[in-house]
Formats: C-alpha cells, structure tokens, sequence
C-alpha cells in the first residue's frame, strides 16, 4: 500500500511551511516533544516499575496508577502535537524511513495497550503486588509482571526508534 | 583566561584517538546520544513525579517523605547514567562542545538545579518536615523550590536541544561578547 | 468477560509483543553487525544480500 501521497500532502502543507521556515520555534518544539516523552514513559515507567515490586513496594499500587493517569495523557497529548509539527518539516524524509513506520506502529501499539491490557490487569493485581487488600477478581501476580514487562519494551522501542530517525 | 584553559583543555582531549574514533564510529555515537535521551525519562520522570508531589498537583494521598525517600535511588541511577554518557558525548567532541553557547549555558542551568536540589534536601530532612509531610500542599517555601527545579531542568533540556544547531558556532560572523561567551578564543584573537 | 479469561488474553498479548519487538530488535542488531562488517572489510560481505 502506497502511502506517500499522505506525506507529499503534509509537505504541501502550511503548517510544514510555516515549521520549515523557524528553526528557532522547530527546536523549541522538539524540547517540548523530548519533555512530553519525560511525562508520558517517567508515569509508565513509574506504574511498571511499582507493579514489578522494584519502586515503592508496600505503597498501594491503585494509587499510583490513578495518579498518574492525567500525566500519562498530558504527556501523550504533548507528543503527538509536537510530533506533527516536528513531521510536517521533515515529511518527505519520513516517507522513506524505516524507523518512523516503527515508531508509529509502537505508538499506536502502545496507546491501545495502556488503555485496555493495562489499565484492566492493573487494577486486578493481587494483594501480593498491588497491596490494595485481597481482591476477589485478581489476575496471577505473573501476568501483572507480563504486561508490565511488554509495557516498557513497547515504549522502549518507541523511544529509541524515534531516536534512531535523527540518525538515518 | 578562564576561555583559554577550557579551550587548551579541549584540545587536549580532542588529541586522543579514542575522542575521534567515538566522534567518526558508525554507531557508538549514536548509541551513546541514545542512551543519555532515553535514560531522561528515568532520571528527569523520577524528578517530575517527585517535584509534582511537592508542587502539591499530584500523588497528595502519599506523604512526600514516602517518595523522595524511595524514588531517590532510581533517580540517582539514571543521573549517574546521564553523567557518564554526558561526558562521553563531550569527550567524543570537546572543542564543539567547549565552544558551543547552548552547552556553557546547559552547564550553568545544570549547576543551579544542583544548588536548588541540594536546598530542597535539606528542607526536606529538616525537623519541621513532619508538620507537613502528610499535607496535601506543601508550605510555599517548598513549592516554590519544586517549581525553580521543574523550570530549570526544563532549561537544562531545551539547551542541550539547541545544542545540535551551529546558529551561534565560532565560524558564524557574531558580535565580540558572544564570541567572550561561546569562549572562541581564535576569533577574539583575530578581532584584536 | 471473567478475570480469568482477561488474564490469559493479557498474557497472551503481552507474549506476543515482547516476542515482536525482540525479534524486531535482533534484526536491526544483525543489520547493523552487517553493515559494520561491510565497513572494515574489502570484500562485501554475502550478509549484505540478504538485507
């Protein structure tokens, strides 16, 4: 499937004109896109890493989890339109790069992830990881850590394709 | 003078073949640039969740002791990480570097956010601590010290961004302070 | 959809994408191994067909 009209049309763009033309604002909008990653996979890393009982073991797992829900979208609203505009001055790169078809499998892998898998396996964690008192409805405490696990390589990989776009 | 011996010191490390072959590899350099991104959102997310906590926006449920106690070590690890890749991606380039406005002013920011943390520690471990450590909001003296260490850090990471850009390198035509400020003591020479 | 069915497909899921990236991954590690071998030796690699 041929996909390249989509990038061309980007390119045609005011928006990639505009963008192309102020390289000052292009950088401040890639510190906004780095800061936005530091939100969005910081909360992530933070819920996974509770829920693999390697930070804040003892802390009730719920809490986490909601509380970084907000910054989670935050971070994620941050990214994609910060990510459009960074796109829409490199479009016709981008149409021919590996790493960026990657990265956007990733994201929407990941996206899908958070909201489904994630969200309902965490708040049926046992009292064992979550530390939220017995639940009559919880999942194996290995599954937790499953999805824990595939959680941060989703994003892993996410991030460090979009690095490796700046270097191909 | 302070320009001169950053410059001599440079040059210095820029005369090992080990700076060169990691500035010209096919891949090392990548993957160390890499790595100091990505190890971000360990370092700076710890931070982040820290700093909103103090802030009194998030995670009000758990006293604030509760976190910086216990994402302390995390955070460090990623620090230490961005500390050594930092200064390899110096040691890769060190006269660009040395040379390059954004990486002085990155430094500078990078140093009042040291300062910052450190009084926010000792805020923090002082006796009066347990009068707010539950509370919602932290007392204004707090707040106000999570707020400079967010903007700062936010700082730290727009100016290492900058970096990649040559609008301010020593071969551009700029007036005599920014080439005081940038340290191009070649081109302040030449301008005597 | 009981708890224990929302577990298995968790896992599941979760397997898979891990398996996905990993292999993914190890592309991009033979690769750039190819590549890398392209770059200090004066015959092409036969790797490099295959890329």
């Amino acid at each position: 499937m041929d996909i390249v009209f989509i990038f061309e049309w980007l390119d045609a763009t005011w928006l990639a004109s505009f963008a192309k033309t102020y390289a000052g604002l292009f950088s401040m909008v890639q510190a906004v896109h780095i800061l936005s990653m530091v939100m969005l996979c910081g909360m992530l890393i933070l819920g996974d890493l509770r829920m693999l009982n390697v930070v804040l073991t003892g802390v009730p797992s719920d809490i986490i989890i909601a509380n970084t829900k907000k910054w989670i979208y935050i971070g994620l609203a941050g990214i994609i339109l910060s990510g459009i505009y960074e796109s829409s001055a490199i479009a016709m790169k981008l149409a021919h790069n590996s790493f960026f078809f990657a990265k956007m499998a990733g994201l929407a892998m990941g996206v899908l992830f958070i909201i489904s898998i994630r969200s309902a396996i965490y708040s049926r964690a046992p009292e064992v990881i979550g530390s939220n008192g017995v639940r009559t409805d919880a999942v194996p405490a290995w599954v937790v850590k499953l999805v824990a696990c595939a959680n941060l390589f989703i994003w892993f990989s996410v991030a460090a394709n979009g690095r490796w776009i700046g270097f191909s | 003078m302070l320009n001169e011996l950053l410059f001599k010191f440079a040059t210095w490390l820029d005369g090992f073949q080990s700076s060169t072959n990691l500035h010209e590899s096919l891949y090392a350099y990548g993957w160390v640039e890499g790595t100091h991104v990505l190890t971000l959102t360990l370092f700076l997310g710890m931070l982040l969740v820290i700093d909103l906590r103090l802030l009194g926006v998030a995670f009000k449920e758990l006293p604030a002791s509760t976190l910086i106690e216990r994402l302390d070590k995390p955070m460090m690890i990623g620090f230490i990480v961005m500390l050594i890749s930092g200064a390899l991606l110096y040691y890769a380039i060190p006269v660009r570097s040395t040379q390059s406005i954004w990486f002085r002013i990155k430094v500078v920011f990078i140093i009042a956010a040291g300062v910052n943390a450190f009084l926010i520690r000792n805020m923090t471990r002082s006796s009066d601590m347990m009068s707010w450590d539950n509370d919602p909001v932290p007392p204004k003296r707090i707040r106000v010290g999570a707020a400079l260490s967010l903007g700062l850090w936010v700082l730290v990471v727009a100016s290492g961004r900058n970096m990649a850009y040559d609008w301010w390198d020593c071969h551009k035509e700029m007036p005599y302070f920014m080439y005081w400020a940038a340290g191009c003591v070649n081109e302040l020479a030449a301008f005597e | 959809m009981t708890t224990n069915t929302l577990g298995k497909i968790a896992a599941v899921c979760s397997i898979v994408i891990i398996i996905g990236w990993g292999v993914y991954w190890g592309v991009q590690v033979k690769d750039t191994m190819c590549l890398l071998e392209a770059a200090t030796s004066e015959e092409m690699p036969e790797c490099l067909e295959n890329m």
